[in-house]
């Protein structure tokens, strides 16, 4: 017991001390910026950081925002473990697109425009395996996910096929990512010396990377969803009349048991409700012949055990992602080939 | 490699890359098979539609000197059409011309007009 309760403080102190540490201490300094790049700080080169990333901070934070509440309010139509998804769903797509819009637009200062020939591929200025820790999320995502439907012990309530859709759907996170991501790579490089176009490459790098690490954390929250499927599908509310087991309802929704006439001081006759939390109801009656009648819940399928990790894993695994792409602007380039490639 | 378009110039956009890749791609300095950026790129990078880009890259693939694939993009034909020496020497000659004539109006030191294309051509 009293292990259980230091596991939620320590669950709870963990997740108030990364929010309190993406919001306070994110703020992006073009100094630091400017060291772990390797960069030489010019005046004229610090400016354009600081604009670049306090934009890309503002619209990271904003999009981040609105997508919260977006979600959060959305999701909440699903219960709890869908708000908190729905929420996280929201929060890190508004990452993705605050931090993609932000990205600066250049015109050109004369009729003469010079291009290199030289392919900037988002490869180049992402992690390493990045592109690879990305398609097996997904595909976890996407074979957990069918693997807890076909092996659920019931047809698919509305609420869980809802779950089991947002979960799947948060996929579609893999092609808007790549198009954000080739969106910022594609985008016009500055007319200056070769050393702003380093700091304009770096700038792209870290953009880059914020939207890689959104797009995973997107992932997790549909991780997060089909284990949360699958644990509400494999567990099931039960009606046992002695040692056996009369009646099995899908345990995602309100159930209450009475006997069938109150007043009466021997009840044979119990009545079962059930209520979907569509708001559907069910109601069954149950003959006791005056044995004892107990309602339980029983545990079914085999995903059941590893879905409960599942759900802590992809909610962790959303925050610390989330985290990551607040930090993206003071992580250096890991590829060195986008800097050669740039000049 | 660097592609220069002047949006002022008679000349259309197009066909000024066109031109462009035409030449390198037939003096060598493209390699076979090399990849070329995507048109949203270079089209940005221009500040040109991305359909003008597509234009040059249509007309370059047509005469069999790029190759586009889908979701591969486009790249320089394994075996494109080579430029005769005679027409890359003459264009080079008239290059050189147009180049003597500006230095010798602009009154500028030879040695040192030279030396920035030395340092131009080395970057």
């Amino acid at each position: 017991m009293i292990g259980l309760a230091l596991f939620e403080i320590i669950m709870v102190v963990v997740v108030v001390a990364i929010l309190i540490a993406v919001f306070a201490g994110n703020r992006p300094r073009p100094e630091r910026f400017m060291a772990v790049n390797g960069l030489d700080p010019r005046p004229d080169d610090l400016d354009h950081v600081r604009m670049v990333l306090r934009r890309t901070w503002v619209s990271r934070l904003a999009g981040g925002v609105v997508g919260f509440a977006f979600g959060g309010v959305t999701g909440a139509t699903l219960g709890g473990a869908g708000a908190i998804a729905g929420a996280g769903i929201g929060l890190l797509a508004g990452t993705m697109l605050g931090i993609t819009i932000a990205q600066p637009r250049r015109t050109p200062a004369s009729s003469t425009r010079i291009a290199s020939l030289t392919v900037r591929d988002a490869r180049n200025y992402l992690p390493r395996r990045a592109r690879m820790a990305t398609f097996g999320l997904a595909c976890v995502v996407a074979g957990y996910g069918i693997f807890a439907i076909a092996s659920a012990e019931y047809a698919l309530t509305r609420t869980t096929t809802a779950t089991f859709v947002l979960g799947f759907t948060t996929l579609i996170a893999l092609s808007v990512g790549e198009a954000f991501k080739r969106r910022t790579v594609e985008l016009r490089r500055p007319d200056g010396d070769a050393e702003s176009v380093c700091v304009d490459d770096a700038l792209r790098a870290s953009a880059l990377r914020g939207i890689h690490h959104a797009t995973i954390g997107v992932l997790m929250c549909g991780l997060l969803l089909v284990g949360y499927g699958a644990v509400t599908t494999q567990n099931v509310a039960t009606v046992q009349v002695g040692d056996r087991v009369v009646l099995r309802m899908p345990s995602d929704g309100f159930i209450q048991m009475e006997p069938d006439r109150l007043l009466s001081l021997h009840p044979r006759r119990y009545r079962v409700e059930w209520t979907q939390p569509g708001g559907v109801k069910h109601s069954r009656l149950i003959r006791t012949g005056g044995a004892r009648i107990t309602l339980n819940s029983l545990d079914v399928g085999p995903l059941l055990g590893i879905g409960y990790w599942v759900v802590v894993f992809g909610f962790f695994g959303a925050l610390i992602e989330w985290s990551r792409a607040a930090k993206a602007w003071r992580r250096p380039q890991t590829t060195p080939s986008a800097v050669e490639v740039a000049v | 490699m660097n592609v220069v378009v002047d949006a002022a110039a008679a000349t259309p956009p197009y066909e000024q890359i066109r031109a462009q890749v035409a030449r390198m791609v037939g003096g060598g300095v493209l390699a076979p098979g090399m990849r070329l950026p995507t048109i949203q790129q270079l089209a940005n990078d221009l500040a040109l539609a991305p359909g003008t880009v597509a234009r040059a890259y249509k007309e370059l693939e047509r005469d069999g000197i790029v190759v586009s694939k889908r979701r591969k993009g486009t790249s320089v034909a394994d075996a494109p059409p080579k430029v005769p020496t005679r027409e890359i020497r003459e264009e080079l000659d008239a290059a050189v011309q147009r180049f003597a004539l500006a230095v010798r109006q602009l009154g500028a030191d030879p040695d040192e007009a030279l030396g920035k294309v030395r340092r131009l051509l080395e970057a």
